[in-house]
Order: structure tokens, then sequence, then C-alpha cells
């Protein structure tokens, strides 16, 4: 359903990604691992359209999507939950979800998605007159994730969940993931828990310096050794 | 005695509301865009001429409203597309630009219109309560003004769009990644705000003269409530509004109405240094 196809980016005169090619299958959990700077948000926010790729071509659902203006891009039913969740502090966390629901093509499943949502997380609707600010760590990252399920995407691009939050938490994340992936969304996910991520991708890619330099099933490159000894502290 | 303290603190009151409608035009716009628009006080100058060659024809001031919103509307498209890009740039190319921009329209309405005063001859007349005299003028605009506001306030808090304008001058990128296209927030910003500035122009009109210049003198003041009350704050605007208004009209009274303004500006000065982030701001 998404196909990366040699991309390039740079911010001004320094290249962040050289010829990445990512694809992500209908349904699929896929992970993308590497240290930090390794330009793993990067090529997530040149999917979503928030910088401009150089070259290459982008494509969802067969539709060349590369250096649309973002919102044309949600609209077609991807979304990106960005590093640091980026919720809107000062709106109510009804309010929040709502406007995840902001595109014509999500606002007539509105109530539908409302109801998985709060079926997900039962905590946001308890707390659905709260203003997000008020919200714990764990809380935000639900709310997150809730809010991009409004959008009624089939694929989620997921920068850092893990960030920031306690490993109890983290562990529910994942968990979430996976249930996710049940009702057929499909993910991209970024991390640098790289074992948490491995662990529920079908697939992965490890990047390095703006490459992908790896890639195979997930739980292949638990074993790889080069992986076990960079990313996994092995 | 005590009668002129009412009297004074009463148009105080009204005169702030007025202000703090003014002051919320360009909170909405600032709020949402964080683009500094510096020609806002020459849209309501405009606003004022429209209004005054209206009457000139006969036109009753009334009815000349909406012909001016209808004005504005157009003018502030056009105006939009021609700066448009300048959102998107740095604060200094922001000030330089729209201060540039501003001096160009107040010199196209000098060559225009020409350097007289100008006014609107439309007394409504007052009435007395308690040895108070009360001008229905300034009292429709005060009524009118926080009408407004409260409308204002309800359309952010309960309509889709209103809390998408909330979301962009919250996050801009995440609302981005909701589907919202920023081009048509900024849009409606901007046209929002100066429809509101046409409103606080009809009043204007039946209080004080029309000039060329009249516009810089109101950017002040309208950036002096934004800041006092908080950026982004609807209660801020209000409360801004009324401390400019009172201030202003006291000491202007006890004093010289120069005077009064003066002291509103050192009054600013000296809440900003005290409270950076205005008095209601977080």
């Amino acid at each position: 359903m998404l196909e990366v196809e040699n991309i390039n980016v740079s911010y001004g005169d320094l290249n962040c990604l050289y010829d990445v090619s990512v694809t992500v299958k209908e349904g699929e959990i896929v992970s993308i691992v590497g240290s930090n700077g390794a330009g793993k948000s990067t090529l997530l926010k040149a999917i979503a359209g928030l910088v401009r790729v150089r070259s290459g071509s982008i494509y969802f659902h067969g539709k060349e999507i590369a250096n649309l203006p973002t919102h044309e891009i949600i609209q077609l039913g991807l979304t990106l939950i960005p590093e640091g969740r980026k919720l809107f502090p000062s709106l109510s966390v009804i309010d929040n979800l709502e406007l995840g629901a902001f595109t014509p093509r999500a606002r007539g499943k509105k109530d539908e998605n409302l109801k998985l949502v709060f079926r997900l997380f039962p905590i946001l609707e308890q707390r659905k007159h709260q203003l997000a600010r008020t919200l714990s760590g764990g809380e935000q990252q639900m709310l997150a994730i809730g809010r991009a399920l409004m959008s009624d995407a089939s694929l989620i691009l997921l920068d850092e969940p893990s960030l920031g939050l306690a490993p109890k938490i983290v562990s529910t994340v994942f968990a979430t993931l996976e249930e996710l992936n049940k009702f057929g969304i499909a993910i991209l996910l970024v991390e640098q828990n790289a074992k948490k991520a491995l662990e529920v991708s079908a697939r992965a890619y490890v990047m390095e310096h703006g490459k992908i330099v790896m890639e195979g099933a997930g739980k292949q490159l638990l074993q790889d050794n080069r992986v076990k000894k960079a990313y996994l502290g092995m | 005695m005590l009668n002129f303290i009412f009297q004074v603190i009463l148009n105080g009151l009204l005169l702030g509301c007025l202000y703090a409608l003014l002051g919320s035009g360009i909170n909405l716009m600032f709020g949402a865009t964080n683009y500094l628009y510096l020609a806002y006080g020459e849209s309501i100058m405009i606003a004022m001429y429209a209004f005054y060659f209206l009457s000139t024809f006969g036109i009753d001031i009334i009815w000349s409203l909406p012909i001016v919103i209808v004005v504005t509307l157009l003018l502030s498209i056009i105006i939009f597309y021609i700066i448009r890009h300048l959102i998107r740039a740095e604060v200094t190319t922001q000030l330089v630009a729209t201060a540039g921009f501003s001096m160009l329209l107040q010199n196209m309405a000098l060559l225009l219109w020409g350097p007289d005063f100008r006014g609107v001859r439309a007394f409504l007349g007052s009435f007395e309560l308690y040895g108070v005299s009360i001008s229905y003028t300034r009292l429709l605009a005060a009524v009118v003004s926080i009408i407004i506001l409260l409308c204002l306030h309800i359309f952010q808090i309960k309509t889709l769009t209103g809390k998408a304008i909330k979301a962009v001058a919250d996050d801009r990128e995440a609302a981005k990644l909701m589907g919202i296209d920023l081009n048509r927030v900024y849009l409606i910003t901007f046209l929002l705000a100066n429809i509101l500035g046409t409103i606080v122009a009809f009043f204007l009109v039946l209080m004080q003269s029309i000039h060329p210049y009249v516009g810089s003198s109101l950017l002040t003041i309208a950036f002096m409530v934004m800041s006092i009350g908080g950026l982004g704050n609807w209660k801020g605007s209000i409360l801004g509004g009324l401390i400019i208004g009172l201030v202003e009209t006291i000491i202007g009274s006890i004093t010289m109405p120069a005077i009064g303004i003066a002291f509103s500006y050192a009054l600013f000065v000296i809440i900003i240094l005290l409270r950076p982030k205005g008095l209601l701001g977080v």
C-alpha cells in the first residue's frame, strides 16, 4: 500500500536521506530501527509531506504523494503520530479527538471511530472534558493514538511512541499497536527501543546515516549479530 | 462630584468594550498565524473612509454597514493573496514588510483623500440615568462589542472551524497532520479580523474624526489590548480593553485627553515589564 522509492531529502545543504526505499503492505507492521539522527523521523515526515522530497517517488495506494500538501495526504487515509505526540494542549481530550476526524473522509465515521477509541482507552472517556495538557505521559500517548484512529487511516506512521514513557506503559502501547493491527491498520513504526519494535514487526529496516543498510523479517533481525551488537546492547 | 466620577468610569467602560473588540481582531489573527500584520489599522482607516463617503451620498450609516463589510471582504481577499507568503517569513521580514505596506496605504489615503479631518454627522443623542449622561452611540458600541466577543468565543469552542483555528494556534505541524489546510485557516482568521475591524470602524466614525493616519494609533491600541490581556485569550482582550479604556478616559478627564493616552501607554509598559505574557497569559 505504501511504496517509497529511492527518495532523497536534504535540509539546506545537508543531505538527510539517500536513496531510501521502503514498502509497507496492507495490514503489516513494519519498523525502522537505527540510532539517533539516522534519518528515521525525517523519512516519516517526508512521507507525510512535512519535509520536501528532492527526488524519488512515494506511492500510497498507487497514487504518487511525494510533495503533496500534508492535508491532501492525510485525506487519503494516512496519518502520522509525531515524536513527542504533539497534542493540542489547550484543547480538551474530546476536542483533540474531534480534530482527528477533521477530514471529510473521516467526518462521516466520527461516531463509530470514537466508540472504538473509548473502547480501547476507557480512561480517555473518563477524562474527555479535561485539557490535553493535564494528562499523564501514558494517557497523552493514548490520546495521540486515539486521535490518529479518528482519522480513519489505513496506515499509521508512528514516531518514537515509547519516548519518555515508563517501561510498563511502553508494553501497553505496543500491545495496543498489535491490537490495532488486528483491525487491519498497517503501521510504519520508528523506534529507538529496537527490541520491542522488532518483536511486533513482520518486517523491519535498519537505517544508518540516512541509508537503509539492512532489511528483513523482524524475528530474523532480532537474531542478527550486527543488529544485536549495535541496537540491542547484547 | 460623585456624578462626575460615575460619568467618567462609565465612559471608560463603554470605550473599553470597543477597544476589547479592536484588540480581539488582531488577537485572533496573531494567535492562529503568528503573523504580525501591522497594516491592520489601515484596514480600519479605509473602512472609516468608506463609511464617510457613503454618508456623503446620503446613505444612512446603518445601511452602509453591510456595503462596507462586503467591500472589506473583497479588499481583504485581494490583500491576503498579495501578502500570503509573508506568513511563513521571519518575524523581522514580516515587521518590515507589513510596516511598509501600512505606510503605502496611509500615503495612498493621503494622496486620494487629502490630509483633512473628516467626520460623519449622525448624532443618536443621549439619555440621562441617575444624573449620568449616557450616549446612545457609545452604549450601542459597547453592547454590540460584547455580543460579538461572546459570539466569537462560542464560535471558537463549539464549531469545528473554530477548534481548527485554536489547534493551529497550539501547534501548526500537528494541525497539518489532522488534515487542516493552514492557508484556509490563515484566510479565515484574516477575514474575520478585518470584519471585526470594520465593525470597530463603524462605531469609530460616529465618535471621532477620520484622517489618513488614524490607523496607526488604532493599531497601537489593538496591540496594547492584546498584550495586556495575554495572546490568544479572549477574556484577556476584554480585560485589556477595559483597562486601556478606563485609564485613558479617567486620566484624560481630570487632566487632558492627550495625557490620558500617554498614561495608558505608560501603564502598558509597566504591565508588560511585570507580566511579559500579559495578565491572563499562560
